[in-house]
């Protein structure tokens, strides 16, 4: 092999990325969501336009930067094995903060469930809180994620058994259910009869549900963009590290919901 | 001591959740439904497996354990829904007896009125009585 055609090749495994803007950027629009969210729910700011104008900063940032690294992995072939295992592992610790969010969130529950003080009337849910009935849209919203976790696994599957057109319909309809999911959880927020101000119990019940709301946005999102992506043929049956993450994001979102279920609206009403 | 289901405590006698503080509920449950926090602690460990399997680049044991994964939750759903109507749960006795307690209440309101009517019929008929005597009197006075 000549010099020539061995400077053609990448030597090493690992993935020196080129000088990005993206990583300031997004430090900066996270630090104007973040405070922008606090100071409007606080009444120190009192248009939501800047709240809209946050997030709207945000998601293009994600947007340039998964373009980057999205051509930087399918056409410019950046990600070999060895990234393709950092990536996962940048993944899964993504995921476990996620988790202790959440088993924070779990916390703060159980220490005022366990315990209600003579504040709310010594008693869970607090006096003059009417809980929303768990054999209702919570449940429909249950078997929801489940038959969406069993779409996803049927789209895992196909595309690792190179069966494209499955793929396709299984992505597809997940994306469609996590969607419909979303809805009614928009519905249930908006006729249940106590709001975030409402006690801890609506406190600790909207940051746990309303985070989890959020997290289901996204996740519609990036099933939507694995979707397009499958459709114009960035995955194979070897290499799709962003969908396998995604499927994996789907499983631990739905057993948080499962937990949320058991928990708060089961156990708890 | 902690009244768990609060409003309605005559109709209530009988709950054995009432008086329980909301982690003896829990245990209390739990020991009720033994398969519910079994099928969660399952399909949390069916997840950490997949993670495994997507961590070293294994995916098909991250599909296996996918599987497992759905299906666990599943039958967790199913133990939790059908426990729930077997053991005919704390939160339907009380919209029950809620129901009950107003047709109570309806009938009590409709006996009353009843009762309510019948004294102004008499009181009615009375006035007619003495209102008739006291024309029979005059009339014989006049005479």
């Amino acid at each position: 092999m000549s010099i020539e055609t061995r400077s053609k090749f990448q030597l090493f495994p690992s993935h020196e990325v080129n000088p990005s803007p993206w990583p300031i950027y997004m430090s900066f629009s996270l630090l104007s969501l973040g405070l922008t969210l606090g100071l409007l729910m606080h009444g120190y700011i009192l248009s939501t336009w800047w709240l809209i104008l946050a997030i709207s900063v945000v998601i293009s940032t994600i947007f340039l930067w998964t373009r980057d690294i999205i051509i930087e992995g399918t056409y410019l072939g950046g990600h070999t094995i060895a990234v393709k295992r950092g990536l996962n592992i940048g993944f899964l610790i993504f995921v476990g903060t996620e988790i202790m969010i959440f088993i924070a969130l779990f916390w703060g529950y159980f220490h005022s469930a366990m315990n209600p003080s003579i504040e709310i009337g010594c008693q869970w849910p607090p006096v003059g809180i009417t809980s929303i009935k768990p054999t209702e849209l919570p449940l429909l919203n249950t078997i929801i994620l489940l038959s969406s976790g069993a779409t996803v696994t049927w789209a895992h599957e196909s595309v690792l058994s190179r069966n494209r057109h499955n793929a396709l319909l299984g992505l597809f309809i997940t994306t469609l259910l996590i969607v419909i999911f979303v809805l009614c959880q928009i519905c249930e927020f908006n006729s249940a009869t106590f709001n975030i101000t409402d006690s801890v119990y609506g406190s600790i019940f909207y940051a746990t549900t309303g985070l989890h709301f959020i997290h289901m946005i996204m996740l519609s999102l990036m099933l939507a963009i694995c979707t397009a992506r499958m459709y114009v043929y960035h995955f194979t049956a070897t290499h799709h590290v962003n969908l396998e993450t995604t499927i994996l994001y789907l499983h631990i979102l739905d057993i948080i919901w499962l937990f949320i279920y058991i928990v708060f609206y089961w156990w708890g009403c | 001591m902690t009244k768990s289901s609060g409003q309605m405590p005559s109709s209530l006698e009988d709950d054995p959740l009432d008086g329980m503080t909301p982690f003896q509920k829990v245990l209390y449950r739990s020991k009720q439904q033994p398969l519910v926090p079994l099928g969660c602690l399952g399909t949390t460990i069916a997840v950490i497996l997949a993670a495994k399997g997507v961590r070293t680049g294994d995916s098909r044991s991250a599909q296996k354990w996918f599987r497992w994964r759905v299906g666990l939750q599943g039958l967790t759903l199913v133990a939790l829904l059908f426990g729930s109507y077997y053991y005919a749960d704390n939160y339907k006795k009380q919209t029950k007896t809620q129901e009950e307690l107003n047709i109570e209440k309806a009938k009590m309101r409709e006996k009353l009125w009843v009762e309510e009517l019948e004294r102004r019929d008499a009181e009615i008929k009375d006035r007619q009585r003495r209102a008739a005597l006291a024309r029979k009197h005059r009339v014989e006075e006049e005479k």
